[in-house]
């Protein structure tokens, strides 16, 4: 295969950096997201961030695999992988209780997602209580990350994520790292007519100084190659857990009280279908994927 | 061929970045605020034939600039009354807390006890207890102000049959509207 030098990838990475770089809107003395979650008591972060977790875990777990033909032999691959989790009415919405002494039964008011915040009335007129607004404006929450595939060695091969992602229009600054093992199950079936794989992959995206989501996946893929077309799907059970470590600053806060939880992501488990192309070098593919949440990935990948 | 390559990255790269823009809504962050007036300290040894008042001055702007960012709207929400370092908490108090003379609360046969945490002006739960619309209403116009004027918080207490020896700490929340753009 061709090299492909490590500071042309340096070159490119520095790009995107920079690109979003330049994209910033005036800085704000504090991060819209990181403050909405602040004035949120452990209760009701969770039905706020909920969609998030869900839909950040299920871009993650996404676009690690684009074929399950893992042959014994050198093999280096250089993706950029974009992923996307639709954001629909049902992530827009949640159930929640005004503090006292409003109402205190629960009304439907927006997520993270969603548009402003529902209103309620209090005891005396003017006195009214407004839950907190939408504040990512997303149909799809998007992420892109580069991959690294090495291998192939007993029919197994790594995968390994890494990116650092700065604050982009008051998303919060983020690192992110991802690594797994893919194995090729084909090699002890020959007679099976389609490739077969396996896959485990641990990632840990940490967004901002409140936020550490971490994901969990185990699954089997399939695929078949018709000349420079692939064809491939799997079956995928995942897990992603957000850790919010965070002072409350909301109604009520005395002394700075400390608020640590973890709030799982929704999806659990996916199936996957897609089609790749693979011009020698160069592979491009596109997925879809369905569970609880619904997940496009495309991968543009160099290598062999 | 690799120009064309990375042009094709670069390009994709520059589509993450462009799903990435404008990712901000336009409403308002909303940001809970809160100023406490300087506690109001109780020592009555004895029992008083006669009313007890004391006042202080709560500046309501610092509702607005207990938040760092750039607040367009304040909407006033709650007031509470907490009492600590109680050294009486069975004896029982009647009075009123007013803002600039109009009545935001009165209490009746009031156990001190009752407030060792943050009692809201608006709690129907609590027997003796009775938030007054007027005082109220002043309140929420005195927040719409840009800037909040600096009001009088009074404290009545009626005759006394026991001792007192508390602090008495008031507290006034606003929703605060942050632009986001």
């Amino acid at each position: 295969m061709n090299a492909v030098p490590a500071n042309r990838i340096v070159i490119v990475l520095a790009a995107i950096v920079v690109g979003i770089g330049f994209s910033h809107t005036p800085a704000r003395a504090q991060n819209a997201i990181e403050d909405a979650i602040q004035q949120l008591n452990s209760d009701a972060v969770k039905g706020y961030v909920q969609p998030m977790i869900t839909s950040v875990g299920a871009d993650l777990n996404s676009g690690v695999f684009h074929s399950a033909e893992i042959n014994d032999g050198l093999s280096l691959k250089l993706e950029l992988v974009a992923m996307g989790t639709l954001i629909g009415d049902a992530q827009k919405m949640y159930s929640a209780t005004a503090p006292a002494p409003f109402r205190q039964s629960p009304v439907q008011t927006s997520t993270i997602f969603g548009n402003e915040g529902t209103i309620v009335h209090g005891p005396v007129s003017g006195i009214d209580y407004q839950f907190q607004n939408g504040q990512l404006k997303l149909s799809i929450v998007p992420l892109a990350v580069p991959q690294v595939t090495v291998g192939n060695f007993f029919g197994t091969q790594a995968v390994i994520r890494y990116i650092p992602i700065p604050e982009v229009n008051n998303f919060p600054k983020s690192t992110f790292f991802g690594i797994g093992i893919r194995h090729s199950i084909s090699r002890y079936l020959p007679g099976v007519p389609v490739d077969l794989a396996g896959s485990v992959f641990y990632q840990k995206i940490s967004i901002g100084d409140l936020m550490e989501e971490k994901t969990m996946s185990i699954g089997g893929q399939a695929s078949k190659s018709f000349s420079v077309l692939t064809l491939y799907g799997g079956l995928q059970l995942e897990s992603s857990t957000m850790t919010l470590d965070y002072t409350y600053k909301g109604y009520g806060a005395v002394g700075a009280p400390h608020v640590h939880t973890d709030i799982n992501g929704e999806n659990t488990v996916r199936a996957t279908l897609g089609l790749g192309l693979n011009l020698i070098i160069l592979h491009v593919s596109g997925d879809v994927s369905f569970g609880n949440v619904t997940v496009v990935s495309g991968a543009v990948a160099f290598g062999i | 061929m690799n120009r064309f390559l990375w042009a094709l990255m670069m390009i994709a790269a520059g589509c993450v970045f462009l799903q990435g823009c404008d990712l901000l809504t336009d409403f308002p962050l909303i940001l809970n605020g809160s100023v406490e007036a300087s506690k109001i300290r109780v020592d009555l040894a004895t029992p008083l034939p006669i009313q007890y008042r004391d006042s202080l001055s709560v500046d309501l702007n610092e509702v607005k600039t207990s938040a760092s960012s750039d607040v367009d709207s304040v909407r006033f929400y709650n007031m509470t009354v907490r009492i600590d370092s109680n050294s009486t908490p069975n004896s029982t108090i009647s009075g009123s807390i007013t803002v600039d003379g109009d009545t935001l609360v009165t209490l009746t046969n009031m156990k001190t006890s009752v407030f060792s945490s943050e009692r809201s002006i608006f709690s129907t739960s609590i027997a003796g207890w009775k938030y007054n619309a007027v005082g109220v209403g002043y309140l929420v116009q005195a927040l719409r102000k840009t800037p909040a004027p600096t009001v009088t918080l009074g404290l009545t207490l009626d005759q006394l049959s026991q001792p007192i020896h508390c602090s008495i700490h008031i507290k006034v929340y606003g929703q605060l509207f942050v632009k986001n753009k």
